[in-house]
C-alpha cells in the first residue's frame, strides 16, 4: 500500500510543479525521488521491477512511447544498488554521490531507448540544459523530500 | 546462480522488456499511451490546473506590487516634471516680457530683477527688488516693464534695490501726449491715477495714450505712461491744463521688472 500511495502522491505534486513552474524552469523529478526511495527501502529483487513499472505508468500517462522512462528509471535504481554498496546513503555526501549517479544513469537509460527508436531529438546535445537543471533542482529538493519521506514513514532502511 | 548475476539477469530482461515495448509500440504511438493518459489526466490534471492557478495568483500579487512601485515612481516622476514645467514658464514669461521691451522700447535692459515686495505704508508707492549693486543695478536707472513705466531706482543694497514708482507722491515724469502736441509733468496721485499737468492749448481728450517725453533726462522717451482718463475744466486764467491719467502699469500685479541704463 505504502508504494501505490507514494507513487500517487509524487506523480499528484509533480503535475503541481509542473503547472507551478510552467515552461520557464524543469521541475526537479519528483517520482524519480519517490523511485529511490521505494528502492532504497527494498531489496533489488522488488526494487527494479518497481522501478520500471513507475517508468512504465509515467510513460502511459505522459503519451509517450512505453519503455522510454521505464528503462530510465530502472537503471537509476540499479545505479543506486549498486552505488550504494561503494558509499553510505545515510550520510549526505554518499547520499549525494549516490543520487547524482543514479541520476545520470536514469538519462542514460532514457538516452539509450531514444537512441534505439531513432528519435533524431532525444539526444545530449538537444538536452543537456534541460537535463542540468532538472538535476540541479532534484538534487535541490532531494533532502527536503527524504525527510519527509522519513517523518512519514519513520525511516527507511535497506 | 549467484545473485550478483541474478540481479544482472533482471536487470538485462527488464531492459530488453522496456526496448521491446518502446519498439513495439514505435508505430502505434501516440495512439496507445494517448487513450490511457486521456482517461488518466483528469486525475492529475486536478493538480497541474492547481499549480497553473498558484502560478498565476503569484504573478499577479508580485504584478500589482510592481505596479504600486511603479506608480509612486511615476507620481514622484510627475512632481517633478510639473515643478520643471512651472520653471520654465516662467521663465519663458520672463524673457518673453525681456523681449518685448527690447523690441517695443528699444532700450538696453540691464537686468530683469524680480518684485520681492511693496511699500506696506500705502503713502508711498514703492517697491522692492530681489536685485542690487552685485546684478548691476544703480541708483537713477529707469525701471519698467511689458505695459509701460514702472519707476526709477532711488535706492540700492548689494543685493536689493528700492524703486520709486511713477504713483509714488515724489514722483516726476516728463511725458507727452501722443496723438497730439503738448508737453507736461505728471505726479503721483496715489493710490492708483497719475495727475499730469499740461499746457492749456493742448487739444486732449479721455483716451489719449501718454508716454515719456525727454524733458527732464531721467527716462528714456517714449516708454507708455498711460491713457488719460479725464480731462479736469479749465479755470479762467489758469496756466496748466490738468488731466488724470491711469498708468498702463498695474503696479500690485509686478512680478518682475526690466532695470534700463540710465540716460
Amino acid at each position: 500500500m505504502r508504494p501505490i500511495l507514494v507513487i500517487a502522491f509524487a506523480f499528484v505534486l509533480q503535475s503541481f510543479l509542473s503547472g507551478l513552474l510552467g515552461d520557464t524552469i524543469p521541475p526537479p523529478d519528483l517520482i524519480y525521488l519517490a523511485t529511490l526511495l521505494l528502492s532504497a527501502s527494498s531489496s533489488p529483487y522488488f526494487g527494479l521491477p518497481l522501478a520500471f513499472s513507475v517508468g512504465l505508468l509515467q510513460d502511459l500517462l505522459s503519451a509517450g512511447y512505453p519503455g522510454l522512462h521505464a528503462v530510465g528509471l530502472l537503471l537509476a535504481a540499479y545505479a543506486y544498488y549498486r552505488l550504494s554498496r561503494l558509499v553510505h546513503w545515510d550520510v549526505p555526501a554518499g547520499q549525494m554521490v549516490i543520487l547524482g549517479g543514479s541520476f545520470v544513469a536514469k538519462w542514460l537509460g532514457i538516452i539509450l531507448v531514444a537512441l534505439w527508436l531513432r528519435l533524431g531529438q532525444f539526444n545530449p546535445l538537444n538536452l543537456w540544459s534541460v537535463i542540468m537543471a532538472e538535476m540541479l533542482f532534484t538534487i535541490l529538493v532531494a533532502p527536503l523530500v527524504f525527510r519527509l519521506y522519513r517523518r512519514l514513514y519513520a525511516g527507511p532502511s535497506r | 546462480m549467484s545473485e550478483t548475476l541474478l540481479r544482472r539477469f533482471l536487470l538485462s530482461g527488464l531492459l530488453l522488456l522496456g526496448i521491446f515495448l518502446a519498439t513495439i509500440t514505435r508505430q502505434s504511438a501516440p495512439t496507445l499511451p494517448g487513450e490511457f493518459a486521456a482517461s488518466i489526466a483528469p486525475l492529475f490534471g486536478l493538480s497541474y490546473r492547481l499549480g497553473q492557478n498558484t502560478k498565476a495568483s503569484l504573478a499577479a500579487f508580485f504584478d500589482r506590487r510592481d505596479l504600486r512601485a511603479e506608480q509612486r515612481r511615476l507620481q514622484a516622476e510627475l512632481q517633478l516634471l510639473r515643478q520643471e514645467n512651472q520653471r520654465l514658464t516662467l521663465e519663458n514669461r520672463r524673457l518673453q516680457a525681456t523681449l518685448r521691451v527690447q523690441a517695443v522700447q528699444g532700450l538696453g535692459v540691464v537686468a530683469v530683477a524680480p518684485v520681492i515686495n511693496d511699500d506696506a505704508s500705502g503713502l508711498y508707492q514703492r517697491l522692492f527688488l530681489g536685485a542690487g549693486a552685485a546684478q548691476g543695478l544703480r541708483v537713477g536707472m529707469p525701471v519698467t516693464s511689458m505695459e509701460g513705466l514702472v519707476g526709477v531706482i532711488t535706492e540700492v543694497t548689494p543685493n536689493g534695490a528700492v524703486v520709486r514708482t511713477i504713483l509714488d507722491p515724489e514722483s516726476r515724469v516728463g511725458v507727452r501726449l501722443v496723438s497730439t502736441p503738448g508737453r507736461g509733468i505728471a505726479y503721483g496721485a496715489p493710490p492708483r491715477m497719475l495727475r499730469v499737468e499740461i499746457a492749456p492749448e493742448a487739444n486732449v481728450k479721455p483716451g489719449d495714450k501718454v508716454v515719456t517725453g525727454a524733458l527732464q533726462g531721467l527716462y528714456p522717451a517714449g516708454i507708455t505712461v498711460g491713457t488719460v482718463e479725464q480731462v479736469l475744466p479749465v479755470p479762467p486764467g489758469a496756466l496748466k491744463k490738468v488731466l488724470l491719467v491711469r498708468p498702463a502699469v498695474q503696479l500690485s500685479l509686478l512680478e518682475e521688472v526690466q532695470v534700463l541704463r540710465p540716460l
